[in-house]
């Protein structure tokens, strides 16, 4: 019959639409597929998530961050720099500050929760730093700290509270005062900060005089300049009796660099993880596309004995693996969504950051390109674990396919 | 009608591979010549070749050795595309009235249709129509679970004829219907004949043999035979 007939597109327009509504005709087939192919897809989907949403907050800290950044090194490790080091560099062609700043750990609390403190000299807080409520630390005076906003819940406390000694020092220790907390929806690296000034960092840490790092800002297009003359400078503090130090300077595109890497690493992981998930799949699809074969194998001899070819029967089939596909990618993004949102991402929180606190909103970021090049390996896994029964069910003689 | 015969069968053979891989002759050297606007009952006894045969003139199958050409097509060098071919302008209706499950009977029976590339409202309207036709036409939306096997059977005439065939086939079509029901499908293959179309009917039962306009007796010989 050919009337109503139309061209080959609108041909595989229908073929293509018998197999989407093929897909309701093995319900468990279908079920058992979409599972395998979310099941597949979640974990590597939510890994990307996070490690991009770590990324992107990386990214913008580091946005905001200095020009320079410059450290001490010892026998090749990390030390402390002397404060005096700031004018130095301050003197250097190009440069327009230097700011000291001291980052260490510290356990506070009954249970001994790390914090990260950080502290910095008097208005020199991070540009676009907004608190949630109260006001930045000031030096000279009682000691004073800004907390985390996760942290402030761990300790039940807020901007007005005392909290008591929390460290050992050689000048003694000091009742804390808590002047502001930052926001909940501030980026992850500060849920657990403290935040106080230079003067009581150092002291919270017993190292009078003594900073971890230089934030260095200079004049546009100095980068390089002012990079050279630091590594130029004579070693700080020659007369330690440790030794000498020697500078390590970082420009802000190597941080940038940097930072991402150990993301990157735990993202390729990851990645591994997914392919081997989906050499898994494989025999798992085949598995369930075994699920009412023999059905299938005689619904394609049917179809071939009422003039379906076998070229129209795989069409078909590439429809309805199309639709699994794209349907578990689909649930498997859902999923993911409300695996990262609602859950925190519990259990793979910690493969990325350590001492992730669940009461933190871990940042993700799902990508569309994500769950796309998911669906393509998934499609692959799908046709690969079908392609045997389809070619059976097609290329049995019609008369055999339907016994 | 052309006077040149609709399908010409030439010492057709066909032989099966057993299991214990002794090989069973199905249909042996036949001769066959079913003229257009013919009314063809092949009977015998279970065994003697029937379905075998039916199964050589809807090229569904394939004669291991002889010829068996349909509307001039020899199907045995024929390509799997040139058999699709040939299938389509034959109707066939099958012993156990096939259906895709959980697929609304129109679209059973206007599922030939969709390789075509006719669009869905003409399918339903042609698969609307055809079971009117079978006296189904107030079902065509219903699933197939819930039909009886004379339903079934009347689904597969409508289905058989969705391609506007000229040539029809029937195997044991009432085999497994009551006497109501068979006489229901019965009177729909004669209707379909006086339409002009040819029509070859497998069977063993004598209301469908009265109904033919010939009879090809296979007997357990095969012997060769014309209608």
């Amino acid at each position: 019959m050919s009337d109503g007939a139309r061209g080959p597109l609108a041909r595989l327009a229908a073929l293509a639409w018998s197999g989407v509504a093929a897909a309701r005709l093995a319900p468990l087939r279908s079920l058992v597929t979409v599972a395998c192919v979310a099941a597949g897809l979640v974990p590597y989907l939510a890994a990307l998530g996070i490690s991009r949403g770590l990324r992107d907050d990386a990214e913008a800290a580091l946005a905001a961050a200095a020009d320079l950044h410059v450290t001490g090194l010892r026998f090749g490790r990390f030390a402390p720099l002397p404060r005096a080091v700031c004018a130095e560099i301050e003197a250097l062609p190009g440069v327009l500050s230097a700011t000291p700043r001291v980052v260490g750990e510290l356990s506070v609390g009954d249970d001994g929760l790390p914090v990260v403190v950080i502290g910095l000299p008097d208005g020199a807080a991070p540009a676009g730093l907004a608190l949630a409520r109260g006001r930045l630390p000031r030096s000279g005076g009682p000691l004073e700290l800004v907390l985390g906003a996760a942290l402030a819940e761990r300790l039940h406390t807020d901007v007005g509270a005392y909290l008591p000694p929390f460290y050992h020092a050689s000048t003694g220790e000091r009742v804390a005062q808590v002047v502001g907390v930052l926001p909940a929806d501030a980026p992850l690296w500060s849920a657990h900060v403290v935040l106080t000034s230079l003067d009581a960092a150092c002291e919270m840490f017993d190292q009078r005089g003594l900073v971890t790092d230089v934030l260095v800002r200079v004049r546009p297009g100095y980068e390089s300049e002012a990079k050279a003359a630091l590594v130029r400078l004579p070693p700080p503090a020659p007369d330690d009796p440790h030794g000498p130090l020697r500078l390590r300077v970082v420009t802000r595109p190597e941080l940038l660099a940097y930072l991402p890497r150990g993301v990157l690493a735990k993202e390729g992981a990851f990645g591994v993880h997914f392919l081997l998930a989906f050499a898994l799949g494989i025999p798992l699809v085949l598995v369930a596309s075994g699920l009412g074969l023999a059905e299938r194998r005689r619904d394609a001899g049917l179809l071939r004995a009422l003039g379906w070819g076998a070229d129209d029967l795989l069409v078909r089939n590439l429809a309805e693996s199309t639709l699994l596909c794209v349907a578990g990618a689909a649930i498997a993004l859902l999923v993911a969504h409300v695996w990262l949102g609602l859950c925190g991402g519990a259990g793979i929180a910690r493969v990325f950051v350590a001492d992730a606190d669940p009461s933190v909103a871990l940042p993700y970021r799902l990508e569309p390109e994500a769950a796309l090049v998911g669906c393509a390996v998934a499609f692959a896994v799908v046709m690969t674990g079908t392609l045997w029964s389809s070619w059976r069910a097609v290329s049995a003689p019609p008369r055999e396919a339907m016994r | 009608m052309s006077a040149a015969p609709h399908v010409v069968v030439r010492a057709a053979t066909r032989t099966h591979r057993a299991p214990g891989g002794r090989v069973v002759t199905a249909l042996a050297a036949l001769d066959l010549d079913v003229p257009r606007g013919a009314f063809l009952a092949v009977a015998g006894a279970s065994g003697c070749g029937k379905t075998t045969l039916l199964a050589l003139l809807g090229a569904l199958d394939r004669p291991t050795q002889g010829s068996v050409r349909i509307d001039g097509v020899e199907t045995r060098d024929a390509s799997d595309a040139a058999l699709v071919r040939v299938r389509r302008r034959v109707g066939f209706v099958f012993q156990h009235a096939p259906v895709l499950r959980g697929v609304p009977l129109w679209e059973n029976v206007a599922y030939p249709l969709v390789p075509l590339g006719v669009p869905a409202r003409t399918r339903r309207a042609r698969g609307a129509e055809l079971l009117a036709r079978v006296g189904l036409g107030d079902r065509a939306d219903d699933a197939p679970e819930g039909l009886s096997g004379g339903e079934l059977q009347r689904v597969g005439v409508a289905r058989a004829l969705v391609g506007d065939p000229a040539l029809v086939l029937a195997d044991e079509p009432t085999s497994q219907l009551d006497a109501d029901a068979a006489g229901a499908v019965l009177e729909l293959l004669r209707g379909i004949h006086a339409e002009g179309r040819t029509i070859v009917v497998a069977s063993h039962q004598p209301e469908v043999l009265g109904v033919a306009g010939s009879v090809l007796r296979l007997g357990a010989a095969t012997p060769a035979a014309t209608a």
